[in-house]
């Protein structure tokens, strides 16, 4: 190889790492301390104007936990922003909000997509078409409905995230043993409603109006402490009516003090507060037709069948149990009979294990086992009739029946194609449960039945 | 004869034909766009359709070892008409290029850089492939067998990450859609990934190889490229479901979804990377086709000179080609298809008719031949280990 052609690749060779080193990203180099990552994307309604959305952009505000963590006392410093404008479209109000923000407005790392209930009323199709499409937003970010507005449930502070839009996707990941798989993300709403069954759910969540610093206990002491000093002060009343009457002034004192002190800790866009899963908001097509309440949604997750393990919470006469369920396994027949009415052949098998038991007779292990075993099937029973009942009142078949009915016999649903909902609404189900309780935990026997039995 | 004298090992010259089919999986909206669900089933058909074309380009090889197609269309339809048939092929190969250029701008402009200059993207990635063309196409083929293993190899393993959103139902029910729909994604399949593999008509001379396997390096090649493709398009229904149709880019989607836990997620990255690496490897083959195409028609000593001329050429075409990615998206789906079958099957079956109407070519490739090429010495066809020098 001469000297010139080695020079010349020496020199190119150069030239192509410096290109890449230099190069890289000169018209998209993104600086972090030029972007406001985006957090979460709240969209309310606007009243008396529907062609107007009300879009809410939470970012986390870095300052606040860098001086937190400083040890700064950041105190001051709320540990989100919020940025707000009603547009006809997300991304016009996002174009909007970057008119008067310093730094860019960064969607990619969203979390959460909060729906207030009153937008859905109208549907979310406007909402779906911007996540679905738009570049920069992501199609697994999870949706949530607001128990409220969206706007409300993204200007509180939750602990520990101290972000709602942080708080909501870690919630979801731990409340699947409690409840079931809930996430729904943008993707699997959009897929849901174009199958046949066009019925999706999404998780509402709520905003807690008890403070954080004062918990249910001392709450319901207080209450009873209330009570008991009303009744003595009414007692006392009677005495003093009886003897010239003054109490009354007091005991009115002592309410209005009482008021005005849950008025405070209440108040204030970034107090502490609670968020708290209430049920499921139904869906057909992307209209909000209905809600489920939190019994139903463990009888909509038994119905999917994707409930590999949960707790159950059951009470037999006098006592109670609490009883863990693994190894779930199920079996749904979808078919049609010669009237065309839809029936559904539901079967459940699952392992039990019981983790707490006090208040039923253990002293026969068969009975027991037995009394657990019925009072387990009657429990599931009950969520999934609950649940079926509610989705036929709505006519919103959320559990995918049409969809089973499609996959496996398209040219029977073809023939139910045109009056699928009063169909669906009409179905026949017949349930089968079969739980066997395998495990009764490190004890046989109760150790506390004596009392109990002595008790009651 | 080819004018560029390297060599490639059968393993090379397979591994080409199994990124050249892969690049194509990873823009799969052409058809899935058409046929969504049961896309997997018109995989199938349009592979099975491929298969006659498969046999006619086997048949070319093994005729003609030592002939590109520029000079097989000379000496079946003589110097005056073979030219003919010639420049349409030049447009096919200058064209193929150019729309592969394309996508992976749009894609690298959509998907990774939105702000960066299309030219400028446009021309670094071209700077690449030409400089590997520059080199010949032992140097080219080179990486391909790293390439073509990685892609399989992430193929593979985005399919477990998508296992957690993967529902067979999405796949059910099969075969309820317009007969014309199968066909019509069924004739996109065989024509867009399986009929582009004419192109390694320009290759035939350059691989070390006995004439007679050449159907079969064809045949393990396509396979393996339609099984990835198979496994991609399968897992991508199963992922994305009723919403596939509308992803103008699904496979994308569908790692973007993917992963194993909220750390371990977002896994785009991999599919940038495998769809960088296979368009180069798709680029490169159809850059060097159409530079030495061009140079043989013209009758160069070699295509080095004119390899950064035809670059240029086929950024400023791509430029040009399309006013929009819906036209582009539009045109993959409709027209696009037509032009390719003429070019693709209608052509290569009145070569193979006319060879056997005139005995033209060999009709077995002996052993003898077989150690004649293996060793290249014949028609001054000597292999050599370093190529850039001997162009």
């Amino acid at each position: 190889m001469s000297a010139v052609k080695l020079v010349l690749k020496v020199f190119f060779l150069v030239s192509f790492v410096l290109m890449t080193l230099l190069l890289g990203g000169c018209w998209d180099n993104i600086e972090l301390n030029s972007i406001s990552i985006v957090s979460g994307i709240g969209v309310d309604a606007v009243p008396d104007n529907p062609r107007k959305l009300h879009v809410t952009l939470q970012s986390a505000n870095v300052k606040a936990f860098s001086t937190s963590a400083g040890g700064g006392g950041g105190g001051d410093e709320l540990p989100f922003i919020l940025n707000e404008q009603q547009s006809i479209s997300i991304t016009d109000a996002i174009t909007a909000i970057d008119r008067r923000t310093s730094r860019a407005l960064f969607t990619h790392h969203n979390q959460v997509v909060i729906f207030g209930k009153d937008y859905c009323k109208n549907g979310v199709q406007s909402a779906i078409d911007t996540f679905m499409r738009e570049d920069e937003m992501r199609v697994e970010t999870s949706l949530v409905v607001a128990d409220g507005t969206a706007r409300d449930m993204l200007s509180i502070k939750v602990e520990p995230e101290k972000l709602a839009s942080q708080w909501i996707p870690r919630m979801q990941e731990t409340i699947s043993f409690n409840i079931g798989k809930i996430d729904v993300s943008v993707l699997d709403f959009s897929s849901s409603i174009l199958k046949p069954s066009a019925a999706a759910v999404l998780p509402i969540i709520k905003v807690v109006s008890t403070p954080f610093e004062e918990n249910q206990l001392e709450k319901a002491v207080k209450e009873t402490e209330n009570k008991q000093q009303t009744t003595e002060s009414q007692s006392e009343e009677g005495q003093k009516q009886e003897e010239g009457g003054e109490g009354q002034q007091e005991t009115k004192k002592d309410e209005a003090g009482g008021g005005k002190k849950e008025e405070k800790k209440g108040g204030g866009e970034a107090e502490t507060k609670d968020l708290c899963l209430t049920g499921l908001a139904v869906f057909k097509e992307p209209y909000l037709v209905g809600e489920l309440d939190i019994e139903q949604i463990r009888g909509y997750r038994w119905l999917k069948g994707d409930v590999n393990a949960t707790g159950l919470e059951l009470n037999v006469g006098e006592g109670a149990a609490n009883i863990n369920i693994s190894n779930a396994r199920f079996k749904k027949k979808v078919r049609l009979d010669e009237n065309n009415k839809l029936i559904v052949d539901f079967t459940v098998e699952a392992d039990a294990a019981i983790q707490e038991s006090f208040g039923i007779d253990d002293s026969e292990p068969k009975q027991y086992v037995e009394v657990i075993t019925k009072a387990v099937n009657e429990k599931i029973k009950s969520e999934i009739e609950s649940c079926v009942t509610k989705a036929k009142e709505l006519k919103a078949d959320i559990f995918g029946i049409l969809n089973a009915l499609y996959e496996k016999q398209p040219t029977k649903y073809k023939a139910i194609k045109e009056n699928k909902d009063e169909v669906f609404a009409s179905f026949e189900m017949n349930t089968d449960i079969k739980i066997t309780v395998q495990d009764t935990g490190k004890l046989r026997k109760s150790v506390v039945e004596k009392w109990w039995n002595d008790e009651h | 004869m080819s004018i560029d004298k390297s060599k490639i090992s059968p393993s090379q010259f397979v591994f080409t034909i199994v990124c050249f089919i892969e690049s194509s999986a990873v823009l799969s909206s052409f058809f899935v766009g058409i046929s969504g669900r049961d896309s997997w089933f018109v995989m199938i058909i349009g592979y099975l359709v491929y298969l006659p074309l498969l046999f006619i380009i086997a048949q070319l090889m093994k005729r003609f070892p030592e002939k590109t197609i520029i000079e097989i269309n000379d000496e079946v339809f003589g110097k005056v008409f073979g030219k003919v048939v010639s420049v349409f092929y030049i447009w096919f190969f200058v064209t193929l290029t150019s729309l592969n250029l394309l996508d992976t701008q749009v894609f690298a402009s959509s998907s990774i850089v939105q702000k960066t200059p299309p030219i400028v993207l446009l021309a670094t990635f071209a700077l690449i492939c030409v400089w590997a063309v520059r080199n010949g196409i032992s140097v080219l083929t080179r990486y391909m067998v790293i390439i073509g293993v990685l892609s399989l190899m992430i193929s593979v393993l985005a399919f477990f990450f998508a296992i957690k959103r993967f529902d067979f139902a999405n796949l059910l029910p099969p075969f309820q859609q317009k007969p014309m729909i199968y066909v019509e994604s069924a004739h996109v399949v065989s024509t867009i990934p399986f009929g582009e593999t004419i192109v390694f008509l320009m290759l035939t001379p350059n691989v070390k190889s006995s004439p007679k396997k050449f159907g079969k390096y064809l045949l393990i090649g396509t396979l393996i490229g339609a099984a990835s493709m198979f496994v991609i398009t399968v897992r991508d229904i199963g992922v994305l479901g009723e919403t596939i149709k509308f992803f103008t880019v699904p496979s994308l989607e569908t790692q973007r979804v993917s992963g194993l836990s909220r750390t371990f997620s977002r896994l785009e990255l991999l599919y940038s990377i495998i769809f960088i690496a296979l368009m180069y490897s798709k680029i490169v083959v159809l850059l060097y086709a159409s530079v030495s195409a061009i140079s043989q028609v013209l009758k160069l000593k070699s295509y080095k000179h004119i390899s950064i001329l035809i670059t240029v050429l086929c950024i400023i075409y791509t430029l040009n080609l399309y006013d929009s990615g819906i036209s582009h998206a539009i045109s993959g789906m409709t027209v696009v298809p037509f032009f390719w079958s003429f070019l693709e099957y209608i052509l290569p079956i009145l070569t193979l008719v006319v060879v056997m109407f005139r005995k033209l070519g060999k009709k077995e490739g002996g052993a003898n031949d077989d150690d004649i090429r293996n060793s290249g010495k014949r028609n001054n066809l000597a292999v050599r280990p370093s190529v850039g020098n001997q162009i």
